[in-house]
């Protein structure tokens, strides 16, 4: 059984604070899921996971740990980019989603992988919208680009429900294949708005 | 039984040090002054200096004869010793002298370092120095520093010190280290516009999404800030850090550079420094006047609000970008705003609060004296920190304001830890060696937003050897980015593939090696030592015309007590210490002293004696007692 580092009383799993009040050190190897206690799933209520969230930050930033020993100062500054990391990646319903697949073994964001199991059809579709958006931003047609930008923010919500029944039903594939097409969707709508941005600029 | 010993612990590991004895202070480390406050009663409030002054101008004289005076004083002889007085050395801070050198123009100092290299160096003293920014704003500090412990007695527990939130990694571990330099424990870095939203949130105990426009002498920050369930977070960041009011006396310098036939000074520094002067006093003026008079010289013009505005609405549009993309990165409107707050002195001028009213569609918060308004927030984060506030239940979020990565074949950045990221966080990131029997990674971690890494600033190099010698693609280095509360960054890099493992560990401190900081801290001791010293002289110097005096007064009036080789005794001894105190050695005065005391002794029971018999007449001897 661990033992606290500050009193020596027996600690048991899981435990942040002993009861001395000394902050522990962090377990290694923990799922984002299980550094914020909530359970392993997709479907997340969001407003539930920051509250959680911040309910953890509260307790282990290190600005609760600035006159603490060099030791308890440690702990507070690994649980909380701990608990920071965790939050980044499951606050975002695609990175969540990612995430999921990825402790399943499913590397959506590998690169290499890239267009694996993606229907030809789609990426011929998708390139030939990026051409489209390369010609509209190169003529600075306003209108058209609105046009453009509303269809394809439309298209990414229908593949995030998509996403959300995979998950529902178990179905990993379709999950897969729909987190891949979101990729495509968010770059396009990254290079509209960087279009946008500098428009905004000049 | 053992268990009462088991609970006692290695020294130094208990929970939490005990009840803090002494004071923290948060001090705002401005360009163009600074300022120390602390919460006093529940309420900050900024510490005077004894003649009632919060504002510390941030200027700093390297005299001739090795003096160093800081603040009102200095600025008084920037004019006439420019090059010896340095003022704005925040715009220096972190920077390599090849930033600066784009800021040189106008700049009346002299700078010893050369091109390429890592930091600045300011040559003073009439040449006989060189400094860098971070001894001059050690110098800033050690003054506030001294006026806390003065103003609140006792020795100071530490200090939360305010950085532009868009400073990056080498200006933040600059900025600690003149801290560390000036003798104070940096509790925490903070960025100045949530020091803002601090001194207002509580003030207010405001709930809602606040904008933070801070434009101060040198820099220009804007931050988007939620305040909820008492925690404070930073949703996005964004600014300029060269980018400020000292921008706007410059414009209005340059055009009256210009008509006085001399455009860029001419290489004359006293004028240079003169007329950028004249400028900021007259823009002071215009703040609440349509029209003023610059007179430098036989140089007389009029100067209309006008023509100010005209000359700095180029520089203040520079400030629209930062705005509206820090809106965009916390997904907001102007119209989802709860409100605007006004941070730096610069925001007085009326045409900054003309643009802002313009970009965010609302009139902005200024009830809180925009020069104070950060270092009163920093105290009340430094009052939070030290635990004894009655807020425990606040807290600060911060993100790390510029994106962290690492460059990659070709010289692309790859992106490790994005931008607006809340803080502490950490990244890893795994790589493949891409040649056959590579043995080494050769790592350079930039920060910045640009595509390329001779785009972004360089905060490190560093070399992960030894690796196995195997195919491309087999050997994999595991690089981990930390960035603490502090916002400052380590990096890891590690290799794994075959079990064995090398790993660097690199605090990139840009500008400053670690053996420098060590050698000016020595330096500062040595100093001390000698400040010291100086002190103890002028103490025993004192003593020495106090007691001079007092032997001679008393010899002129009862000379009668003593026998001829008595008084002579006496009179040796006083002539050796006349001698003796214009001297430089104490320790010598103080002797002379001690003798002359001797001396005299018997003298000065005489002369007691000769006291007391005069009282004793006619009166009790309790009365003579209490005369006693």
């Amino acid at each position: 059984m661990a033992a606290c580092w500050s009193c020596d009383a027996p600690t048991g799993e899981r435990v942040v604070f002993c009861g001395c009040g000394a902050i522990q050190a962090p377990e290694r190897g923990l799922d984002h899921f299980a550094v914020l206690g909530v359970p392993r799933r997709f479907e997340l209520d969001a407003r539930e996971l920051e509250k959680r969230y911040k309910e953890l930050t509260r307790k282990l930033h290190p600005d609760r740990f600035a006159r603490a020993d060099a030791r308890a100062r440690r702990y507070s500054l690994e649980r909380a980019t701990q608990v920071n990391d965790a939050y980044k990646v499951l606050r975002s319903p695609v990175r969540r989603a990612e995430y999921l697949l990825k402790l399943e073994g499913i590397d959506v964001a590998d690169e290499k992988e890239g267009g694996k199991g993606l229907d030809p059809e789609f990426l011929m579709e998708v390139m030939a919208e990026r051409e489209a958006l390369a010609e509209a931003r190169a003529a600075g047609a306003r209108a058209q680009l609105d046009q453009m930008g509303a269809k394809m923010r439309a298209r990414r919500e229908a593949a995030m429900a998509k996403v959300a029944q995979g998950f529902a039903r178990g179905d990993r594939a379709a999950v897969e294949r729909e987190l891949k097409a979101l990729r495509y969707y968010d770059r396009f709508l990254e290079e509209l708005e960087e279009h946008e941005e500098a428009a905004a600029h000049a | 039984m053992p268990e009462a010993l088991l609970q006692i612990g290695e020294p130094g590991q208990s929970v939490a040090k005990s009840a803090c004895q002494g004071r923290v202070v948060g001090i705002d480390l401005g360009t163009t002054n600074s300022l120390v406050a602390a919460v006093e009663g529940g309420r900050p409030h900024c510490l005077a200096d004894p003649a009632g002054r919060t504002l510390l101008p941030s200027v700093v004289h390297y005299a001739d004869d090795g003096s160093i005076i800081v603040g009102r004083e200095a600025q008084r002889l920037a004019a006439r010793f420019p090059k010896d007085t340095i003022s704005s050395v925040k715009r220096f801070m972190g920077r390599g002298a090849d930033d600066a050198e784009a800021r040189r123009t106008m700049t009346p100092f002299e700078l010893a370092s050369q091109p390429g290299d890592p930091v600045v160096r300011f040559r003073v003293a009439g040449g006989q120095r060189e400094v860098t920014p971070i001894e001059v704003s050690a110098e800033i500090l050690r003054v506030l520093g001294e006026r806390a412990r003065q103003a609140l007695g006792g020795q100071l527990e530490g200090a939360v010190i305010t950085v532009p939130a868009y400073f990056d990694d080498a200006q933040r571990q600059a900025t600690k280290d003149a801290g560390r330099l000036a003798g104070l424990e940096v509790l925490r870095l903070l960025n100045e516009p949530t020091a803002a939203a601090l001194a207002y949130g509580l003030d207010k105990q405001s709930q809602g999404t606040f904008a933070v426009f801070d434009l101060g002498g040198g820099t220009f920050d804007i931050s988007i800030l939620k305040l909820e369930d008492g925690v404070f977070e930073v949703k996005s960041t964004g600014g300029d850090s060269a980018l400020g009011g000292d921008d706007f006396d410059r414009a209005l310098a340059g055009i009256l550079l210009g008509e006085m036939g001399r455009p860029d000074g001419g290489g004359d520094r006293v004028l240079v420094r003169t007329v950028i002067d004249a400028a900021r006093a007259a823009k002071e003026r215009l703040t609440p006047e349509e029209a003023t008079e610059v007179v430098i010289d036989r140089f007389r013009r009029k100067v209309t609000r006008a023509e100010l505005e005209a000359a700095i609405r180029p520089i203040l549009e520079r400030t629209s970008g930062p705005c509206r993309r820090a809106l965009k990165d916390a997904g907001l409107t102007p119209a989802d705003l709860d409100g605007v707050i006004l941070v730096g002195g610069a925001t007085r001028t009326p045409l900054v609060r003309q643009h802002v009213r313009a970009l965010f569609g609302r009139e902005p918060l200024g009830d809180i004296d925009p020069d104070e308004v950060v270092a009163l927030g920093a105290a009340v984060q430094a009052d939070l920190l030290a635990g004894s506030g009655p807020r425990d239940d606040v807290l600060l979020l911060d993100v790390i304001p510029l994106s962290l990565g690492l460059e990659m074949m070709g010289g692309v950045v790859e992106k490790v830890i994005p931008r607006n990221t809340t803080i502490p966080c950490g990244a890893k990131q795994v790589f493949t060696t891409f040649a056959d029997k590579q043995t080494g990674f050769d790592l350079h971690v930039v920060q910045g937003e640009r595509e390329l890494a001779s785009q972004c600033r360089s905060l490190a190099r560093f070399f992960l050897k030894g690796l196995p010698p195997a195919p491309a693609g087999v050997v994999r280095a595991e690089v981990t980015f930390l960035v603490d509360a502090d916002g400052i960054l380590r990096v890891t890099a590690r290799e794994q593939s075959t079990g064995q493992e090398a790993s660097v560990e690199v605090k990139p401190s840009y500008g400053l090696s670690e053996d420098e900081i060590e050698r000016m801290l020595r330096e500062s001791y040595e100093h001390a030592d000698e400040d010291v010293r100086v002190r103890l002289l002028t103490e025993q110097r004192v003593e020495a015309e106090r007691i001079l005096a007092a032997t001679r007064a008393a010899l002129a009036a009862d000379g009668q007590l003593l026998a001829g080789d008595e008084r002579a005794r006496i009179e040796q001894a006083i002539a050796l210490l006349d001698r003796l105190k214009a001297g430089l050695d104490g320790g010598a005065i103080r002797q002379a002293i001690e003798a002359l005391d001797q001396a005299s002794q018997d003298f000065a029971a005489r002369r007691m004696n000769q006291v007391l018999q005069r009282e004793m007449t006619g009166k009790r001897i309790d009365e003579v007692e209490k005369k006693l």
